[in-house]
């Protein structure tokens, strides 16, 4: 097993956010969360990278035990979040981004682990001189997810990636994050877009106000008459 | 013509030294939005360190030079050490208290240290009673002293490696994206709090530096020295755009500049009536106006680049 969560809880200024939740993810899986605005799937994701603090419960990655380990150490070990709002850089260069990426692995196998991102992405190549401010919101996202592929995590964990993305933009991209899972990767996903989610992932888990309401293989989630009311309309 | 260029001249060497003190200020609130207002003590640490040890070294009988390079090194260290702990020790328990908290802090750090210094020094103004040189060249009547040009080559060499470091070096790279967002930083494996600390610790190293020449300018040292020069600074760095590297650079010798040409005319302008005394009225006239005109500096915007 890759990830085990164990009645994880997560609380901001006495407001529950995530509520004694269990669920793990195997080697090479691919799983998202799906559930409404506010319903703590953010705040899993977080409490897992480590940019908040897990109240309770404990987290195993690698069967490591993690809950200690800052946030910084978290990605060395193979654990890479893309926030929600992608965190470019936008000041510094898109190489300079893809190199943020590779800070945690040593320098040797940077340029071949960079062509490889380049050839993925094309377009950051074209571009990977300029500020990644200057990037449309489809290509920022795609930058995030290069960036992230060069920390060569085990689970890379993706929140919200379509957001304020033309729908054309989310197409391609979810394209993209399928061709990378493919590469072994083990993928946990938070998406507005439950169809989309559930037609990449392997198994899922549906959160509602800060509690995991169902636990299912996708192909069974999108059938489910819970899913199929409240996330699929 | 030659006063102006003369005060030029002069402007220049001094707007290096407030350059390299404007660094340390820009550079610890372009990545944590604080004010170091004890950063402005360092420099007379730095200052008066150097001066002590170049004259107990010259006592032992070692030549000026050398004795004004130990000087240096051992001012440099001890302000890279005294940086790193007053990061640690001051501004790191409050790193997510309100901003006013740390503020407050700054400005008692900043007694503390005047306070341990008239301990150490005494209250006394401290001379440093050593000819570094007399070699001076003189071109249509405006003169430059080869400690000037010492000065001002070595302020330039210290800026672009600061420079080159930030842009082109993985802890520059890692500091810039601190200063963006110390979360995403994070995200990256940054370890933020080391990234702070060794922020503190380079822009310690340049008030060192900075100090050393301005004793050596100056020919004296006091334990308020830094209030003075860290204000400066500061003004500098806000008049350059605070947080901006380039900013603090230009704010700096421009600062230097516009108070030596001040400092030049004021008496024929005032028809005596105010003497060059009042040049550092000229700092402060520059602060209020670009608070008034040009609040975010000359070089600064919401795109600023930070750090």
């Amino acid at each position: 097993m890759l990830l085990d969560v164990k009645q994880l809880s997560v609380s901001y200024g006495g407001i529950h956010a995530v509520r004694e939740i269990s669920f793990h993810i195997n080697r090479g899986e691919r799983v998202t969360i799906i559930g409404a605005n506010g319903a703590g799937k953010s705040s899993t994701l977080k409490a897992l990278a480590g940019l908040v603090r897990i109240e309770k419960g404990t987290v195993l990655f690698n069967d490591k035990l993690i809950n200690a380990v800052p946030a910084f150490a978290r990605v060395s070990e193979g654990l890479c979040l893309v926030p929600e709002g992608r965190g470019i850089f936008q000041r510094m260069t898109i190489e300079e981004n893809l190199w943020m990426g590779a800070y945690s692995q040593p320098n040797g196998s940077l340029k071949q682990h960079l062509d490889q991102v380049y050839a993925i992405f094309p377009r950051l190549y074209e571009r990977r001189l300029q500020n990644a401010g200057t990037l449309s919101g489809g290509e920022q996202q795609m930058l995030a997810i290069g960036r992230a592929l060069l920390s060569q995590p085990q689970l890379l964990m993706l929140d919200e990636p379509s957001m304020g993305l033309a729908p054309q933009m989310v197409d391609h991209l979810f394209e993209i994050i399928g061709r990378v899972v493919e590469t072994g990767v083990s993928l946990l996903l938070i998406e507005q877009n439950a169809q989309l989610a559930l037609n990449l992932c392997d198994r899922a888990y549906v959160m509602d106000t800060g509690e995991i309401i169902l636990a299912e293989s996708a192909e069974a989630c999108l059938n489910h008459p819970l899913v199929q009311q409240a996330y699929l309309g | 013509m030659s006063t102006f260029w003369q005060q030029v001249v002069n402007g220049l060497t001094l707007g290096s030294i407030y350059a390299l003190v404007a660094l340390g200020y820009t550079m610890v609130y372009g990545i944590m939005e604080l004010i170091n207002f004890a950063h402005g003590d360092v420099v007379m640490v730095g200052a008066l360190i150097a001066l002590s040890v170049s004259e107990l070294l010259i006592h032992q009988g070692l030549s000026l030079p050398l004795a004004l390079s130990i000087a240096i090194m051992v001012s440099v260290l001890v302000c890279m050490v005294l940086g790193w702990t007053i990061e640690k020790i001051a501004y790191r328990p409050l790193r997510h208290a309100p901003k006013l908290a740390p503020l407050i802090t700054a400005i008692g750090l900043s007694l503390l240290l005047q306070q341990i210094a008239a301990l150490i020094w005494g209250k006394s103004y401290l001379p440093f009673s050593h000819t570094l040189t007399t070699t001076s060249w003189s071109w249509h009547g405006v003169v430059i002293s080869a400690l000037q040009l010492d000065i001002f080559g070595l302020s330039l060499l210290l800026m672009f490696l600061l420079w080159h470091l930030v842009h082109h070096s993985k802890l520059g790279r890692a500091m810039r994206a601190t200063a963006q967002s110390v979360a995403f930083a994070q995200l990256m494996g940054v370890n933020t709090d080391r990234v702070i600390s060794q922020t503190f610790v380079i822009g310690s190293a340049l008030a060192a530096v900075a100090g050393v020449m301005d004793v050596m300018y100056y020919a004296v040292g006091n334990y308020t020295m830094g209030f003075l020069l860290g204000l400066k600074a500061f003004t500098a760095a806000v008049l350059g755009g605070i947080g901006n590297l380039k900013g603090a650079m230009l704010g700096g010798l421009l600062l230097g500049v516009v108070e030596a040409l001040g400092a030049g005319y004021i008496g024929d302008i005032t028809h005596g009536f105010f003497g060059s005394n009042y040049k550092d009225v000229f700092a402060f006239l520059v602060l209020i106006l670009v608070l008034i005109f040009k609040p975010n500096g000359l070089l600064g915007s919401n795109t600023q680049e930070k750090v």
